[in-house]
């Protein structure tokens, strides 16, 4: 069983520092122990899509939750949200985009394409915690997935 | 080529001389030409007229020494030959005398009223005539009645041909012809009947002439004054000049009149001797001649109406025909068709009008010095240009075109070439070149021609009107092509520049998106590291370094907005205007009860008109500017914000006053500049960004923005925004 396998939240962020706020905010709410990070678009695909480096991943345990950043090199967010709801499959795990964009025409995007949620980080590190605080407990705890 | 200017400049025809050129045959017939009574007597008249007269006299030489020799009493032959003048002599009148209702010349009605006269006092004469009707003739005729008559008849008409002759000049025409001849008739009846009463019932007053049938000794001397009077009457009228063809005829019959009475009653001894029948003869001769002259006459006159209407017909016919061309060709300017079309429409026709065998619409490129077929026709066949070009010296003179002359061009004496060898071959000897001229400037000819090198006056106005009328649909149609290109280039030019500004426009959004996202990303980092340091290192960190770590997240959060607000501001000026009606007053309370929060400021708020606009936007001017005024007078121990309007001629103006810090009207022109503060962070917080939204959306909606201020006496901001807009 490999450090991918079992995994809860699926952090898809380019950003080191703002990775590790994230995780910061996750752990104080212990739900850091079941986060896999992930650095860009192209990582985030052969994860949910079992390939590449995740090819042996378990294909029964699927991420309650995907924290998705939006501009990132290789291949950006909207297009892994495009991905992950055009797949049967993957069309069911809820995706929130965590994004410093505050564009319209990427919220609107987003919503097109099925995003469970759209957050703008906000700039202040409190209102940045307990923003992630409250996104990681209502869809890993109080959310209900399809079994 | 210096021999061939020549020759063109030889040909050259000068407008004037075909103007000036009358032609007998086309001028309308006037009235001298028409009447024998006004036609100048020909050539060919003189020559006929003389050889009737040397006929008589020829025959007279030879009659008149038998002239006494008795022949055999024919009394029927009187009222023959009595009757036929009757005849004649009444028509050569009623002809006279419709002459006379036309031309009113006081000559004709003397001529008239003297065959009259014959008319009737030979009926008189025969009437009286012994042995006729009665032996001793009618009305009451005595022996000496008959030979009266006669007297009376042949110093008549002598007299009255004098009173044709002498009044033949009268250039004063009779008013009133009707009259004039019913009043002639009636005095040449009385005299006709004054002359048979003093025949019969006074023949006792006059000296006898007969004795029996033979003459007395009174008849030569009575015979030979008559027969004077003749003579002076042929003097009187040949003296008379100019002959006309009438006076010609008139001459003819006095010379027979002479030697009828000189045969029948001067050389003969008395009645149907030989000199009595001949002269009788002479005497009908001399009653035909201007009878059967005036009816020839007649006849002429009608073969000439009926050539002058035929010829009105054609004229009539070819106006249309030129009207109808004229009208073509307008029609063709109207519909905008190109300048080919019309030429094509109008070429074949306009050659049939001319009666040419060939015309053709030339184009010409001056600069090129080329002439250019816009279309052209022959007798069997239209062609239709653009695309056969020769060179411009088949035109002519072009110097003289230009001044709008037209030119003569003799194709024999071109220099050999195919277009000269195409012309000769379509029968086109010489040719004439008419400009077209419009706004000055030489655009074209037409030119038309075949064998003849006759350009009557009509034709080249023909010319001349299609030529101007083409000129001026080049002309359009060159305009026309102009302004289309003119367009065509706006067009580019516009697609251009909208090219230009949504490519910069992009760079714009790619700007602003870069920098909503990557400037906030490492404030974020610089904040949130902040406050880990606080959190995880507070033990190890005195006061100082506490205070230190929150001016680095005040910073942060500072920059924050600023970026925030920098955004909202660039991203107005790309945003869409959507005009709606606003309702202000609604809008002001939205925004007031956003904007107060704790403020503990009265605020009034007046009348405000509604205005037309993107309500979205002008809702971030009433914030600004009402957050502006609570915030400014937030230090007032009464802060007071009052918000009003009013119409101004084409504009409402809206204003926000306060009683707080107010500004320096100094500064007054930094207020609305993008991050310019007249305050310090520290007396009031701020971006400086507000005031330039407040600004860019009022401008977008075609308003003006202003403001008025003094330090410490608060402030007021006005915006209008335009009525209209509503």
């Amino acid at each position: 069983m490999s450090e991918a396998d079992h995994v809860e939240i699926l952090l898809v962020e380019d950003n080191p520092a703002d990775a590790e706020m994230t995780l910061r905010a996750l752990r104080r709410n212990n739900l850091a122990n079941k986060v896999y990070w992930v650095k860009d678009g192209e990582q985030a695909l052969e994860f949910m899509f079992r390939s590449g480096a995740y090819a042996s991943r378990d294909p029964v345990s699927t991420p309650k939750l995907v924290m998705l950043d939006i501009k990132m090199p290789k291949i950006d967010g909207i297009e892994v949200l495009r991905r992950i709801k055009a797949n049967e499959e993957t069309r069911s795990v809820p995706v929130v985009v965590m994004t410093s964009s505050n564009e319209e025409r990427d919220v609107m995007e987003s919503y097109r394409l099925g995003v469970n949620s759209y957050i703008v980080k906000p700039v202040q590190f409190e209102s940045f915690l307990e923003t992630v605080a409250k996104i990681g407990l209502y869809w890993v705890i109080t959310n209900r997935v399809p079994k | 080529m210096a021999t061939d200017a020549a020759h063109l400049a030889e040909l050259k025809v000068d407008e004037s001389t075909i103007r000036g050129e009358t032609r007998a045959e086309q001028r309308a017939p006037a009235q001298s030409s028409l009447f024998l009574s006004t036609m100048p007597a020909t050539t060919s008249d003189r020559r006929l007229a003389f050889g009737f007269v040397v006929c008589s006299v020829a025959l007279f030489a030879a009659l008149a020494p038998f002239a006494q020799t008795q022949l055999a009493a024919v009394p029927a032959f009187i009222p023959l030959y009595q009757s036929a003048l009757v005849i004649c002599d009444l028509l050569t009148a009623t002809l006279l005398f419709g002459q006379f209702s036309i031309l009113r010349s006081r000559a004709i009605l003397a001529l008239a009223s003297a065959y009259l006269f014959t008319a009737c006092i030979t009926v008189a004469h025969t009437l009286s005539f012994p042995g006729l009707f009665a032996p001793g003739g009618l009305i009451g005729a005595g022996p000496q009645s008959t030979a009266w008559l006669y007297m009376f008849w042949h110093s008549g008409f002598p007299l009255l041909v004098i009173a044709y002759s002498l009044s033949k000049g009268g250039a004063v025409p009779v008013a009133a012809p009707r009259a004039a001849i019913a009043a002639t008739i009636s005095l040449v009846v009385v005299c006709v009947v004054a002359a048979t009463l003093l025949a019969t019932a006074g023949a006792d007053l006059l000296p006898p002439i007969m004795s029996g049938n033979r003459y007395t000794a009174w008849q030569p001397a009575l015979m030979t004054s008559t027969w004077i009077l003749s003579g002076l009457a042929l003097v009187v009228l040949w003296r008379r000049l100019p002959h006309t063809a009438l006076d010609l005829w008139l001459v003819v019959v006095l010379c027979a009149w002479l030697f009828d009475i000189a045969l029948a009653a001067l050389l003969n001894a008395g009645r149907f001797d030989l000199g009595f029948y001949s002269g009788r003869v002479y005497g009908v001769l001399a009653a035909t001649f201007v009878l059967v002259v005036l009816l020839l006459e007649n006849s002429t006159l009608y073969a000439r109406l009926a050539t002058a209407h035929a010829d009105a017909q054609r004229a009539l016919e070819r106006h249309a025909e030129r009207l109808r061309i004229l009208h073509e060709i307008d029609l063709a300017m109207l519909s905008e068709k190109p300048t080919e079309a019309i030429a094509a429409a109008v070429i074949q026709p306009l050659r049939e009008l001319l009666g040419v065998s060939r015309a053709i619409a030339n184009r010409f490129h001056l600069a090129a010095g080329e002439v250019e077929w816009i279309a052209a026709a022959g007798r069997r066949r239209t062609h239709i240009g653009p695309g056969v070009r020769y060179s411009i010296r088949m035109m002519g003179d072009v110097a003289a075109l230009q001044r709008g002359e037209v030119q003569v061009v003799d194709t024999r004496a071109l220099p050999p070439g195919r277009e000269t060898e195409a012309l000769l071959a379509s029968g086109v000897d010489v040719y004439m070149v008419v400009p077209m001229i419009a706004g000055g400037e030489l655009l074209g000819a037409l030119s038309f021609g075949s064998e003849s090198d006759v350009f009557p006056p009509e034709q080249v106005g023909i010319a001349r009107e299609v030529a101007a009328q083409l000129a001026i649909a080049i002309s359009q149609a060159r305009l026309l092509e102009q302004v289309r290109g003119h367009a065509t280039q706006l067009e580019a030019r516009v697609l251009e520049r909208t090219a230009e500004l949504e490519a910069v426009n992009k760079d714009l959004a790619s700007f602003s998106y870069s920098v909503s996202h990557d400037l906030r990303a490492p404030l974020r980092a610089v904040d949130g590291y902040a406050r880990m340091l606080e959190e995880d290192y507070a033990a190890r960190l005195d006061e100082e370094g506490r205070r230190l770590l929150t001016v680095v997240r005040a910073s942060a959060g500072r920059m924050g907005q600023l970026i925030d607000d920098l955004l909202a501001f660039s991203r107005l000026s790309r945003q869409p205007l959507a005009r709606h009606p606003v309702d202000t007053k609604a809008l002001v309370e939205e925004v007031i009860g956003e904007v107060r929060g704790e403020s503990r400021a009265r605020i009034e708020v007046g009348e405000l008109q509604a205005a037309g606009g993107d309500r979205a936007l002008l809702k971030q001017v009433w914030v600004n500017l009402i957050s502006n005024a609570l915030k400014y007078s937030s230090k007032r121990e009464a802060p007071r914000v009052e918000i009003g309007s009013q119409v101004e001629g084409e504009e409402n103006v809206y204003s926000v006053r306060d009683n707080g810090a107010g500004f320096d009207m100094r500064y007054a022109a930094k207020l609305f500049g993008v991050f310019q503060r007249l305050h310090s962070q520290e007396e009031f917080v701020g971006t400086g960004v507000g005031l330039a939204i407040v600004q860019r959306v009022v401008t977008r909606h075609g308003g003006r923005v202003w403001a008025e201020g003094k330090p410490d006496g608060g402030a007021c901001f006005y915006f209008s925004l335009p009525r209209a807009a509503q």
